[in-house]
């Protein structure tokens, strides 16, 4: 009897969970005209380290996009997948850094050919500095004996001209797929998030032109085995990605069903996909 | 290609803006297309040399940086109120003079990129020759990525030892920023003091080229910043000095 009520109590605890950890989601994704947002989210438990965010920044005159994945699964990860999540919203709301002041004293040209200085702010990427840099910082030096840390990918889009800017912290790169398929992966710019303080993050840049579509996934999806132990894999990623997209969330229910019909019931891990899409003009 | 100038001075009360607002009225009477932002968001105040009145400020830097408007909607075309018969235009873009709008850029802060795409809108569709820059004294994020935007940075100082010092740091960061070009104006140089001499001690001390010495002028201060000094006094020295200048910024 103490041994039921014990493991009813602990179900009732998990589900507090589970709907808690719901709640760091964004309940509402944010609308951009010409633009499609959807994602998906499968914990391989009641909670997972996983995790994606979508919301606007700089008044509405870009979009953020997070997808990220803390090392392991359960119950010890969703709590620090809360913690990534919130930091990195958090931050990505602070303006003031004065760390592209050090940029622009290395060494290498003033000016680019077009006679830019390459390495000066424009709009969002103090938001991905600030919040990739500091929650690594805050994560490495006060949680590093957790040895919690996360793969993390943040993009800051501009819906107006489709440049996206990101940073890419050691995550499963990012696809960028056009008309004939995946036109370009958005690789890491920097390392693991939560492990070196001190560590540096690169921005990267890509174009997303009308039709094209960012497609954003945790390993859940490449590293999905069946019951053999086969992975799902990024290579058969790719193929499937060879046809055109008609809508962020049509990709999405592809895939998804793809990975779920190969994996046909053995365990899986922590799943979460985003999927970008702009529409053609 | 437009310039993009800073003009910035390490503390207050050197003449910057009234030396920004000339220059733009100098190089607009030779023709060319001149913007004027006004950044110093924490004091702000070259629209009174415009006549521009507080009440008729309808779209400001910080309706821009808020995302009430777009950068192009808060530049006003003030050719008129500089002189008659200017064949250029001035476009000016000012910050607000409301408390609340000022506490809340000091309070919040803003993403400094938006001064950067600002900018290059600005000298893209209204066609620019010279986009200056009238910074806030003192260094602070908008200042620093002014001074790093620019293609020429003018620092104004006066002959006062507080000057000289926050100057030689104005220079420093300029020079570890790499700054194309700069300059420097000596404003308010008491009548007693040779130009000649001004020039080449202030030149020694920094390595940096002096683009005019101005002397002080009783006619610029009962004017009051309530005008564009050269083109209501286009024959005195003091526009003499300054004329160069815009011929080099007009370039």
């Amino acid at each position: 009897m103490a041994l039921r009520e014990r493991d009813t109590s602990l179900e009732r605890e998990m589900e507090i969970a589970r709907r808690i950890q719901a709640s760091f989601l964004p309940q509402v994704l944010p609308q951009f005209p010409g633009w499609e947002i959807a994602t998906r989210f499968e914990p391989a438990r009641q909670v997972a380290g996983d995790f994606y965010d979508a919301f606007p920044l700089v008044q509405n005159r870009r979009l953020g996009l997070v997808i990220g994945d803390v090392c392991d699964k359960g119950v010890g990860a969703a709590l620090f997948m809360a913690l990534f999540r919130t930091l990195i919203r958090a931050f990505a709301q602070q303006h003031y850094a004065l760390r592209w002041m050090a940029d622009l004293q290395l060494e290498g040209p003033a000016r680019d050919e077009e006679g830019e200085r390459p390495s000066l702010p424009s709009i969002g990427t103090t938001a991905l500095k600030n919040a990739v840099e500091l929650t690594n910082r805050y994560m490495a030096s006060t949680h590093g004996s957790s040895h919690m840390f996360a793969t993390l990918f943040f993009g800051v889009l501009d819906p107006a001209t489709g440049l996206l800017l990101f940073i890419n912290g050691g995550h499963e790169p990012p696809l960028l797929i056009g008309a004939s398929g995946v036109k370009a992966e958005l690789g890491p710019t920097g390392p693991l998030v939560g492990i070196f303080a001190e560590a540096q993050f690169e921005i990267g840049s890509v174009r997303v032109e009308p039709g094209d579509t960012l497609l954003a996934f945790t390993d859940g999806v490449t590293e999905a085995r069946n019951a053999n132990g086969d992975l799902f894999g990024r290579d058969r990623l790719r193929t499937l990605l060879a046809r055109p997209v008609l809508t962020a969330s049509e990709l999405l229910d592809y895939v998804q069903a793809h990975v779920d019909e190969h994996v046909s019931g053995a365990d899986t891990d922590d799943l979460a996909l985003l999927a970008l899409h702009r529409q053609p003009g | 290609m437009a310039k993009i100038v800073s003009v910035h001075s390490f503390r207050g009360g050197t003449g910057k803006s009234n030396i920004t607002a000339n220059l733009a009225a100098l190089v607009a009477m030779s023709g060319g297309r001149v913007g004027i932002v006004d950044t110093d968001i924490a004091s702000p105040g070259i629209h009174v040399l415009f006549g521009m009145k507080e009440d008729t400020i309808v779209h400001s830097l910080n309706d821009y940086l808020w995302g009430r408007c777009t950068i192009q909607q808060t530049a006003r075309d003030v050719t008129d109120r500089a002189g008659r018969e200017i064949p250029g235009r001035i476009f000016l873009v000012p910050s607000s003079v409301e408390a609340d709008e000022i506490g809340r850029v000091l309070s919040e802060g803003y993403d400094v990129g938006l001064l950067n795409e600002g900018f290059r809108h600005l000298i893209e569709d209204f066609d620019l020759d010279l986009l200056l820059v009238d910074t806030h004294p003192g260094l602070n994020e908008d200042t620093l990525l002014s001074v790093a935007i620019s293609d020429l940075l003018l620092i104004i100082l006066r002959p006062d030892q507080q000057d000289y010092l926050g100057t030689g740091v104005a220079v420093e960061i300029a020079r570890r920023l790499r700054v194309p070009q700069m300059m420097l104006v000596v404003n308010k140089v008491p009548a007693v003091f040779s130009a000649a001499e001004v020039k080449a001690r202030v030149e020694e001390a920094y390595g940096v080229e002096v683009a005019a010495v101005l002397p002080h002028s009783d006619e610029m201060m009962v004017l009051a910043s309530g005008g564009v000094f050269v083109t209501r006094y286009p024959m005195h020295p003091m526009a003499a000095n300054l004329k160069p200048l815009a011929e080099r910024l007009a370039v």
